[in-house]
């Protein structure tokens, strides 16, 4: 399977936060999530990636062949996109229309007002312009989704893009990833940081979670759900369940967390009923034990 | 680490950062600063004129120095608004700025061309002013000479507040910026008084000197936001 | 394109979704509602009409593929395989008597009779009508 990126030991040090080493794939033809806490280093991470910080020491890897960030071929073929702030706060759709342009050679100013329509934003030729800052942050996040999403890029890469939509856009933005994906069937990629996967699981197919500055487990979300399975019990059975799992939540009557597969049998002699997780209940439980084990 | 290239014109990669390219920048800043020039003037006639009366105002204004100080401030402060502009990582724009084609390369052609349109908006500032006072209406004291002077030490203040561009503090390069402006102007008003406006050696020197400094300070300024800020 | 016209998955279900669109596909190629070299719908255009990730498509297609029901064809997406009708038959019929072989051997650990299993079959057989 070919690699929208291959992140071989990317590390970055900061005064008082290191990330990395990093090794982890963004495969091709998919959407990745970063799935991680605030200050676990996605942010860090994605800036690296796309030449917005520079690293310590590490490579990566992108579409296989090109290993330099700070180059026109790769930058035009990586759409990146942060979540606040993206765009200086007195610029117009005008003003980001004419940058864009003049910022990368596939910017499309035809699918850009396509796209404003679309998301219910202003038109960008129109006489009276409104500055961002007059935008909520809703409506500001669809304008940085319209502005690159109106390039013809091969990788999309947003920094928790979520984060200011509420929930019945990030259903939009779910469709918007699939609609993105198969208009160049196989050959587009999409990476994203979010700490809340919830609304936007059924866009999402390989996952890499974070922790620390460090990855502590990736893959194809279909694969983990097999390598994983949620756990519920009686809240007496607790403390006998807890060995064979990673981590869990006991309240008063019940207890339930994740586990590995192969831990299914021994697990279901204490009286378990155990199922398939949902990818935000993996999140839960491989986040979880990441945090006690850095305690 | 090889460097990108950038495929932007100067007033191109001005455009990219702010909005608008050289011929737009200086076409919006002129006019401004020599309106508020005019306005300043008018509201000090206005003001000395209410104790004894406005021709007794003008020939105060213009005998003395008060309307170089004045072409003087409101330049400086024209100047200093826009040496506000700063791009950093953390401030809106600042990561879009960094992932566009030709990264710093694009940046340093904007700040070549930034410095291009404040040095022009200096230029012909001054000769607005200048001919406002040829033909008469507000004549400064020094004429040619208080003009030439001004721009010349403005344009040598843009030179060294470059260094002061490696102040990390915001505000406190903004106060130095104006304050290193203010001084300078008053060099250049004071220093064209001392010779009644004729220009000699000294001028001449100061003008030498700022051919100089300006591109090797700017050099410097580019090199160190390289190494410290650009993508730290 | 057929196929995904009348795909209906539960997000809420037990069964995986992937497991659902292949039960459901694989009915329609064995009904012959899908032919012999029909193309399936590409990955990613199922997972858009059906609002589920890319890798549940695959996933599906892949299972379907290993049953021998359809064949990835290299940059042009999955096709139906020509259905060998006898064959299948004999593949359910082995599935059948697995399955009954795995309800005898409970049934026999439960100490139920013959009888006990076969009026167990009936109701079930009824229910599923």
């Amino acid at each position: 399977m070919k690699n929208a990126i291959e992140i071989k030991g990317i590390k970055k040090k900061y005064k008082d936060f290191t990330l990395g080493e990093i090794h982890a794939e963004i495969p091709c033809g998919f959407a990745t999530a970063l799935i991680g806490a605030n200050g676990a280093g996605k942010t860090t991470l994605i800036d690296v990636l796309c030449g917005v910080t520079g690293k310590t020491s590490g490579e990566a890897v992108y579409f296989g062949e090109l290993t330099e960030i700070d180059s026109d071929t790769l930058r035009n073929k990586i759409g990146y996109c942060s979540s606040a702030n993206f765009f200086p706060m007195d610029w117009t759709l005008k003003i980001i229309a004419n940058s864009m342009e003049l910022g990368f050679d596939n910017f499309d100013r035809t699918k850009f007002a396509e796209l404003c329509r679309r998301f219910k934003l202003d038109e960008p030729t129109a006489k009276k312009q409104k500055k961002l800052i007059k935008l909520s942050d809703g409506n500001k996040m669809r304008t940085y989704l319209a502005a690159v999403l109106a390039r013809d890029t091969e990788l999309l890469v947003l920094d928790e893009p979520g984060s200011s939509l509420d929930p019945l856009a990030r259903d939009l933005l779910c469709d918007l990833f699939r609609e993105y994906l198969s208009e160049r069937d196989g050959e587009r990629s999409i990476l994203f940081s979010t700490h809340n996967i919830a609304d936007m699981e059924n866009a999402t197919d390989y996952a890499i979670f974070m922790a620390n500055g460090q990855v502590i487990e990736q893959g194809f979300v279909e694969d983990l759900k097999e390598k994983y399975i949620l756990v519920h019990g009686d809240s007496e059975n607790a403390d006998k369940a807890k060995p064979f799992m990673l981590s869990c939540t006991v309240n008063k009557t019940s207890f339930e967390g994740i586990a590995f597969a192969e831990n299914a049998d021994m697990l279901r002699a204490f009286d378990t009923a155990t199922e398939v997780p949902t990818l935000q209940q993996l999140s839960v439980g491989i986040l979880r034990k990441a945090e006690e084990d850095g305690e | 680490m090889e460097n990108n290239k950038s495929t932007l014109t100067f007033s191109q990669a001005l455009k990219l950062y702010t909005g608008n390219s050289i011929q737009k920048f200086v076409l919006k800043s002129v006019p401004v600063t020599f309106l508020a020039y005019m306005a300043t003037l008018v509201c000090f006639h206005i003001l000395l004129g209410l104790e004894n009366g406005i021709a007794a105002a003008h020939k105060e204004i213009t005998e003395s120095l008060i309307s170089d100080m004045f072409m003087m401030m409101d330049c400086t402060i024209g100047i200093a608004i826009i040496m506000t502009l700063t791009f950093e990582k953390r401030l809106p724009g600042g990561k879009f700025f960094r992932t566009t084609k030709g990264g710093f390369d694009t940046y340093k052609k904007m700040r070549a061309a930034l410095s291009i349109a404040i040095i022009t908006l200096v230029v012909l500032y001054i000769s607005a002013v200048y001919i406002v006072n040829a033909v008469g209406i507000f004549p400064l004291s020094n004429g040619f000479g208080s003009c030439v002077s001004t721009a010349i030490f403005l344009i040598l203040a843009v030179g060294i507040n470059n260094f002061a561009y490696m102040i990390k503090n915001d505000v406190a390069r903004s106060l130095t910026n104006l304050f290193v402006f203010f001084v300078f102007g008053i060099i250049g008003i004071l220093s064209a008084e001392v010779v009644d406006g004729s220009l000699g050696i000294f001028h001449l020197i100061m003008a030498i000197m700022t051919v100089g400094v300006v591109p090797i300070s700017h050099k410097l300024m580019l090199e160190n936001y390289r190494k410290n800020r650009w993508d730290n | 394109m057929n196929g995904d016209d009348d795909l209906k998955i539960y997000q809420n279900s037990s069964e995986p979704i992937y497991k659902q669109i292949a039960t459901q596909l694989k009915e329609q190629i064995l009904t012959g509602k899908l032919k012999a070299g029909d193309p399936l719908p590409s990955i990613r255009g199922l997972a858009q009409d059906l609002k589920i990730s890319v890798i549940t498509t695959m996933k599906a297609y892949e299972e379907l593929s290993s049953e021998g029901l359809v064949t990835a064809s290299k940059g042009k997406g999955y096709f139906v395989n020509a259905q060998d009708q006898r064959m299948l038959a004999e593949q359910h019929m082995r599935q059948v008597e697995k399955a009954l072989s795995d309800a005898i051997y409970s049934a026999r650990i439960a100490g139920l009779g013959l009888d006990e299993v076969k009026q167990t079959l009936e109701m079930l057989w009824d229910m599923d009508e």
